[in-house]
Formats: structure tokens, sequence, C-alpha cells
């Protein structure tokens, strides 16, 4: 074999592939569609979304400290918040009450009985806004009521737990739901057969693995309360200091044409959203680890 | 340790009686007794559709009979809810609590207990320590189930239902799930935990060399119905029925006639004897192994052979028979037959039934 | 010896199951979970069409003859006809991009097209506003050019394309995933070209899919309140949706064509509802990969 001539210089092959961006594919547009995609994301949402992050950094952590202790603004994420908190708290239990009926048990009106769960999610929420407002207004069906055994509903915080519990229930259920109709049945019966009673089965065996569904559940309809706007508006009353909500505060700032203010109220707001995903992450991950599935 | 004492005494641990279960409209157990003696490995075998499973699941009170009744030593348990039996149920996807530790899954039945009949946590841990060294996975008590491989959970599912001593041990096709190495490796297992406990255990299996290893005794089941119940020895050398010889291994059928206790195939005459008062067309089974090449007078049957292929040191050999059959031979690994050359097979062993 | 006990004997003794409560907890359960669904979710529904038909068929047909609401109407459709064939798209390039191919940065791309979802709708109109207002990113230009966004019809398009925009994607992603690419590269092997192989091969996967986030998108888009809120101003005859138009009636104490309206929209969800659950009952499958993703 004649030797390699040495007219070109000699390059040796690097040890390592260079990293690529793309997996090689026979399947061809990927090019239009990653680039269709990255256009669109960037003019519909990053680029509305970085005018937020730039203008609420223009204030400043102190600039948004400033309106966050604003009394009025305080009171309002207060109200947004708490009442949040307490509402997804009820729509998590019912929630998981309704879903584990829904699975595990047959009766019927079943199909429709879990076709209703979806109702906040597809009706309008000016629609449901209204609806509440009227049924729980002091000569509502249901606020008539109410106010005979001395409870006001409309225009208090209770009139927006009434609502937030509306919005938040399907995520609830819908969170738990597929996860307790994987539940194995020879769980149970294992459980059965060491001698274990029927409520300490529930109790220590099918609920545990359950709690990282039923704690996500928690975290949306408590990420949806804190947000939601037009279920609520209407039954509030919208009092100042009393059942004024953070997103409404937000709406009356930019009336004022007070865009800074506007911008720091939705920057909390935007925070705890990132944080209420970033803890839905946490636990999913947990999970993983702990159970071995999500 | 529970159970020793009553090693193979002989005395009826469980007694099965005339136990009848429906599905819809398939007749799952027809009228089934049997009895469980005490500290012996029983296998309920069978083909898929027997009801051995259902057996199974209604003697630990997972299930409920139409009919029948289970009775526990003295005691009529079949109206015993599943929680007061004392059965230990190891199931064949093991059904481990994944979210509990291996300590936390075997200590189950022991914590589950009322307060009053519960021992002291130290005790349980020392029950828990002792289960762990039994099946060997010492150490192991703080892992997550998710971390173990199959073999290692199966035997945490075992240990989980020994730790409340109870009174039978029942598992369900425990090894269905697993490699075949894993299979054998736990067979064995299976057999030296029950030598040391002499727990009485009952273990449902459609694999006919398990139940054949492993058992003291084996109930052949066939579409809800008790076929036979014997000692491995005793279902292999006197199937009573074709279904338990079939069941059993792979056999090879030949039309045959009967008579004067002699047994002749195409007029020629088999070592093969027929029991008394068999008389007229019967058909006689072979396994592989008790047929022999042969030639012409020899032969009791003739063929072709179809192919060959070896296996575990043997040669199996297909041979297609005029009547469009085709059976397969065993023979001794230094023989090489060509596709398509005529043989001639001579029968030196096997059963008769009626036809 | 034996004894064999009557079957009606056997099956009084006997619970119905090893792995469930007795009786009469699950019918308690049962009952709870339905006066909860019922009086939560069933009653608002109910109270929208009772008082849109409180003072008679003639008034609530005369909610509908109204200029203004016909504008409502007309701007409602227009914006879903706009929004959601835009989010079509979108969203099957988008799944294309990432459910077909594998590249660096997936994760990510796809948490970023899920912001929309997490964020508060008025936050939404917000966001839009600090691009597009007079005193926005974009507002001088706008202006120089004589060219109306917010408080004019494109606005209210923008806004609820961006409330809208994950809906058809995070459907169709997890169900193209499940799919996998082996189809396709079978058509290609048969010398089909790309688009071919992605009509005739992809597509008819999907199609299930996409009517039913088709169908969400829709009720979405058509629902939207708080952030079309923002960005509308409120114009009547020119910048109102049918949620706007509801509010408006509802705030002038005009209770019954505000109801009217709202039944329009309240027959809109439930006919969603309706093809959604029948969709989801009879095609579980073809969009079951999705469907977890709520």
């Amino acid at each position: 074999m004649a030797p390699p001539t040495r007219a070109e210089p000699f390059h040796a092959q690097p040890l390592r592939p260079k990293r690529r961006f793309l997996r090689p594919s026979v399947i061809p547009g990927f090019g239009l569609a990653f680039g269709y995609t990255l256009t669109c994301l960037g003019l519909i949402v990053l680029l509305p979304l970085a005018a937020l992050v730039t203008r609420a950094s223009g204030l400043g952590l102190a600039g948004i400290w400033e309106v966050a202790t604003d009394p009025r603004v305080a009171s309002a994420l207060r109200v947004s918040f708490g009442v949040s908190l307490v509402a997804a708290l009820t729509a998590s239990v019912f929630g998981f009450l309704i879903a584990w009926v829904l699975t595990r048990y047959r009766f019927p009106g079943r199909k429709i009985v879990d076709a209703v769960v979806d109702l906040p999610f597809a009706l309008p929420t000016a629609v449901a806004g209204i609806a509440l407002a009227a049924l729980y207004a002091p000569n509502g069906l249901v606020g008539a009521q109410l106010a005979r055994i001395g409870i006001e509903a409309a225009y208090t915080p209770v009139g927006i737990y009434i609502a937030m519990v509306f919005i938040g229930l399907p995520f609830a259920v819908r969170t738990v739901q597929p996860l307790i109709a994987e539940i194995d049945k020879e769980i149970e019966e294992a459980s059965a057969t060491l001698g274990a009673g029927r409520v300490h089965t529930l109790v220590r065996v099918v609920l545990p693995p359950l709690i990282p569904a039923v704690l996500t559940g928690f975290a949306l309809a408590f990420a949806r309360g804190v947000g939601e706007y037009g279920s609520i508006i209407f039954i509030a009353g919208n009092l100042p200091y009393v059942s004024e909500i953070a997103p409404l505060l937000i709406v009356i700032k930019l009336s004022e044409y007070d865009y800074g203010g506007a911008c720091a109220i939705a920057t909390l707001m935007l925070g705890i959203s990132f944080l209420t995903l970033l803890a839905i992450n946490l636990i999913q991950a947990w999970s993983r680890r702990r159970f071995g599935y999500v | 340790m529970p159970g020793a004492t009553e090693r193979m005494g002989g005395s009826t641990a469980i007694r099965v009686e005339a136990l009848s279960k429906t599905f819809d409209t398939a007749a799952v157990l027809h009228d089934f007794s049997l009895d469980v003696r005490a500290g012996e490995l029983l296998a309920l075998l069978g083909p898929s559709g027997s009801g051995k499973t259902t057996l199974l699941r209604i003697i630990a009170g997972l299930d409920f009979p139409d009919a029948g009744r289970i009775v526990f030593g003295a005691e009529d348990a079949t109206r015993l809810p599943v929680q007061q039996r004392a059965v230990g149920f190891v199931f064949q996807h093991y059904a481990l609590f994944k979210h509990m530790s291996v300590a936390e899954n075997i200590a189950y039945g022991l914590n589950a207990r009322k307060r009053s009949e519960r021992p002291a946590k130290a005790e349980i841990r020392r029950r828990v320590g002792d289960l762990l060294d039994l099946i060997k996975l010492s150490g192991f008590a703080d892992r997550y189930p998710s971390q173990l491989s199959g073999g290692q959970r199966q035997r945490i599912a075992l240990a989980r239902a020994l730790a409340v001593e109870p009174r039978v041990l029942l598992l369900d096709e425990p090894f269905g799930a697993l490699d075949a190495q894993v299979r054998k490796d736990l067979r064995r297992w299976l057999r030296e935990i029950h030598d040391r406990t002499g727990q009485t255990t009952i273990f449902v299996t459609h694999d006919q060399d398990e139940a054949l290893e492993l058992s003291d005794r084996v109930a052949v089941l066939d579409k809800g119905r008790l076929e036979q119940v014997g000692t491995p020895d005793e279902v292999q050398e006197a199937p009573v029925s074709a279904t338990v010889l079939k069941f059993l291994g792979d056999t090879i059928e030949v039309e045959a006639i009967a008579q004067g206790g002699e047994v002749r195939v195409d007029g020629r005459l088999t070592p093969v004897r027929a029991p008394e008062g068999l008389v007229g067309p019967v058909k006689l089974y072979a396994r592989p192994w008790q047929l022999q090449f042969a030639e012409g007078d020899q032969a009791h049957l003739q063929g072709v052979v179809r192919s060959s292929y070896r296996t575990q040191g043997r040669q199996r050999i297909e041979v297609d028979r005029p009547e469009g059959r085709t059976v397969v031979v065993e023979a001794a690994d230094t023989n090489r037959f060509a596709a398509g050359s005529p043989v001639g097979l001579r029968i030196i062993g096997g059963h008769v039934f009626p036809n | 010896m034996s004894e064999t006990f009557a079957p009606a004997a056997l099956a009084e003794a006997r619970p119905a199951s090893v792995v469930t409560e007795g009786r009469w907890i699950r019918w308690l359960l049962i009952g709870i979970a339905i006066l909860f669904l019922a009086l939560f979710l069933v009653l608002p529904l109910l109270t929208v069409f009772a008082q849109a038909f409180a003072k008679g068929f003639a008034a609530y047909l005369a909610a509908f003859t109204e200029a203004d609401a016909h504008a409502a109407i007309r701007l409602t459709l227009l914006t879903a006809a706009i929004a959601v064939p835009f989010n079509l798209v979108f969203g099957i390039m988008a799944s294309w991009a990432i459910a077909k191919f594998e590249f660096w940065g997936k994760n990510l791309l796809v948490t970023l097209i899920d912001l929309p979802f997490s964020v508060s709708p008025v936050v939404s109109g917000l966001i839009y506003v600090l691009v597009f207002g007079a005193q926005g990113l974009l507002g001088p230009w706008l202006l120089a050019h004589d060219i109306q966004v917010i408080f004019a019809v494109p606005g209210i398009v923008l806004a609820t394309i961006f409330v809208t925009f994950p809906f058809v994607a995070r459907q169709l992603i997890p169900l193209m995933q499940e799919q996998g690419t082996a189809e396709e590269e079978a058509a290609l092997t048969l010398g089909a070209s790309g688009w071919h192989a992605f009509r005739t091969v992809t597509l008819p996967n999907i199609r299930w899919g996409l009517l039913y986030s088709v169908l969400l998108c829709n009720a979405r888009a058509m629902g939207e309140f708080g952030a079309v809120s923002v960005v509308s101003g409120h114009i009547r005859g020119l910048t109102n949706t049918l949620p706007l138009h509801v509010e408006i009636l509802y705030n002038e104490y005009n209770f019954v064509a505000a109801f009217a309206v709202a039944s329009l929209l309240a027959g809109l969800a439930l006919v969603t509802l309706c093809v959604k659950s029948l969709l989801e009952w009879r095609y579980a499958d073809e969009i079951a990969a999705g469907a977890r993703g709520h």
C-alpha cells in the first residue's frame, strides 16, 4: 500500500462528536415547524410578557414593595390569596370525594355527573359571575336562605369563596381521578388478607399514594382562584378593603393610567403563579422518586 | 416457627367441601372438594380457566362461593371475613405497598392489629429482622419496592405474608411475572423456606414442572373439577384420566385395541398393560421418551421425519404420521435424522384410557 | 359430613366485595357528592335560564333585537373565527416539531407554550396594553400610523389568541408523542413526501384529538372575559363581545336581557360539554394521551 501523500494536512477527528441541537431525522419539516412555533411564541407570548417584566423591573423591588404595602393593595392581595387558599382546600376535599365516587361506585347517571364536573371549564366566567351573584344575593334563591341563618354571601368574602370553589372544583377532581382509577385492587386485597379493617386500609394504603395528586389539584385550584376575575366581580360587590380582589385592582389602576401600579400587582401575581408551578413540579419529582410514578 | 410441630402429621388443616361458584353463566367451580394436610406444600395445577385461582381466592375470603363450605381445622370459616381468616396471600404481581419501605411492608399486618393484640414495637422490629434474614434480604429494611427487582419484591411479599403467622400460606402463580432463571431460583428457595418453617402452603400454577418439582402433593384441576390429587410420582405414574396425563406433559396419542389386559397397535403387541375390564378401542398415550426408533416388525407406527432440533442435550424429532398427525419423539443426541426420511417408531411405555 | 348451605343464606351474610365500603356508606358518599355538585355547579347554570325567562318569552327575545346585541354576537364570532384557526395552525406546527423530533430545550419550549394557561386573564390583557397601549412599547409608533389596537377589535383578537394559545398544542403534543414516528417513517420509505405523509398519515391519527381541542379552544375564545375586558374599552356596538355585553346589561340592572344573552353563552357551554363528553366516551384512546394534561 502506498503511503499517504503529503499534499494536504491531515486533520485528526475530534474524540467527542459535536453536540447537536437536533437529532438527525428523516422526517421533514422541522425547520418550518420549529421556526413558526418560535415566531408565534415570541410574538404572542414572550414579547408581551417581557414588556411586563421590563416595566416591573423599572419599578425595582422597592417600587413593587411600595405598591404591595399600600393598604388597599395589601387588603386586595390578602383577600385574593386568603380566600383562594380556603376555597382550594374545600375544592380539594370535595373534589377528592367526587373523584372517588365517580371512579369507584356505579350509580345511575354517573356519566352525566362526570360530565357536569367540567361545567366551570366550559362556562364563560361572566355568565358564571352573574349567575352566582343572582343566586346568592340577599333576595336570591340561596342567598335568602343563608340570610335567614345570618350568613351574608353576596358582597362579602363569602361570595368570593363560593365563586372560587366553583372554578377550582374541576381541577381538584380531574387531577386525582385518573390515579384513583389506576389503584390496583390487589393492594387493598393484600391489606385485607393481612388483617386490616376497611378504614385502616383506606387511610394507610389507598390514600398515601394519592397525596401528590391531591396536592397538585390543590395548587392548581389555588392558582386559578387567585387569578380569576369574571366569576368573582359580580358576586363580590368589590368593596375596597372588604371584598376587592387583586385582579380588579389591576383593572382599576389601568383605568387610572397607573401602569406602574398595575404592573407591580401583576408581577406579584405572576410571581405566585410561578412559585405554584414550581411547587407542583417539585411535588411530582418527589413523587416520582418515592413511588416510582407520578 | 409456626407449624413445625404439625409437619406432615396427616391431620387436615383445611377442608374444602362441595364448593361451587358461577361467574355470569359459566360454572367456574363444580362441587369441588379437597383436603389440605397440615404442613404440606400443595400445588393446584391446571390450565387457565380451570378454576384454581378462584379456589385459592375463596379459601382466602377474597371471593365467595355460591355453595359449599370451607373448614379451617374444626372451625367453619365460610362466612368468616377475610381479615379474620389469618391467611397469608401472595399475589402474582406482589401487591407491595409502594409508598412504604420494605420493613413497613413486612410489619404491616402486625401494625394493623388492634392495640390490645399488637406486639411491642421492639418485638415487631425483631420479627421483621428475622424474616428479612429468612428471605436473605437483611439490610434491605429501609429500601422501597421501586428500588428492588421482581424476585426481591416477591420474596418481600412472602415475608409480609409470613409475618402474621398465618394458618396457611396461599400463593397465586407467585413466579408468573418473573424471568425464567429467577423463577428457577425462587422455586428452589420456596421449597427451602417451606422445609424450614413447615408452613401449610397452597400454591397455584399452570406450569407442571413447577408443580411436580416443588410440591408434596399435586391437585390437578380442569374446568372447575378436581381431576386427581396425589404425590408428583402418583399423578405421573398412575394418572386417573387422559386429561391429567395430557396436562402433565407432551403426549403422543395413538389408536389401539385392548383385550385381556393386552394392548395392540396396528395388530402389534405393545408392552403397555390395559387395566382389567377395559376392552375394545382405546387411546394409548405415550411420552416422547416412550417411543423408540425401530425397523420393520418391531415398529408400531410409521412416519416421515419433518424436522429435528436439539435442546438440553437431547434431540427432539418431529415425525409426520400418515393420518396427518405430527408426533414429537425424543432421542439421544447422537442420532441424526434427515428431513423426509421414513422412520419406524416403537412404543415402549404409556397409558391407555377409554375413547 | 358435608353440609351445603343454601345460596340465599350465604348471599345475605357476605359483603359485596372486599375492596369497597359498605352499602350505606357508598350511598351516603354518592349523595353528598351529588348534592355538592348540584349546589355549586348545577344551580348557577339553572339560574341563568330561570332569570332569562323570568319575565316571559317575549322579554327574552327582546334582548336579541338590540343592535348592540347583534354587534356583540358578530364580534364574538369574528374573534373566534380568527383566534381558533390561528391557534389550530400553531398547535399543529408546535406539536409536529415537538412530538416528531428530538432536540435540546424541548421541555423548556413546552413550558413556555403552557405559560398563558397559568397567567391570570386580567394580566393577559394587561400585557397587551403594555405593548400596544397609548403609553405602551409600540404606542407612539401606532399613533403615528393611525393604527388602533387597544380599545379596538385587533386588541380583542390578540388578547383572545393569547388566552387560548396553548389549547390545541397541549392536547396534540402528548397525543402525537404517544403515536410516535413509526407510521410517518413508513410512509416516507414508501415514497411519500413530508406533506403527503402529514396529510394522509398524521392527520387521520390526530383527527379526534384535533376536534376535541378545537372545541375547547372555541368555547374559551367565545367566553373569555377578563383579558378582553381589559383591552376592549367597552365601546358599545364596537368593542363589546358577548361576555362584555352581558356585563354591561347587568351593570345597568337590565337583568332579564343580561341573563338572556348569558343564556346564549350557557347554551354554547352545554353544547360544548355534550360534544366533549360524546367524544370522550367514544374516542377515549384517540384523545386519551392528551386528556391527562389538563
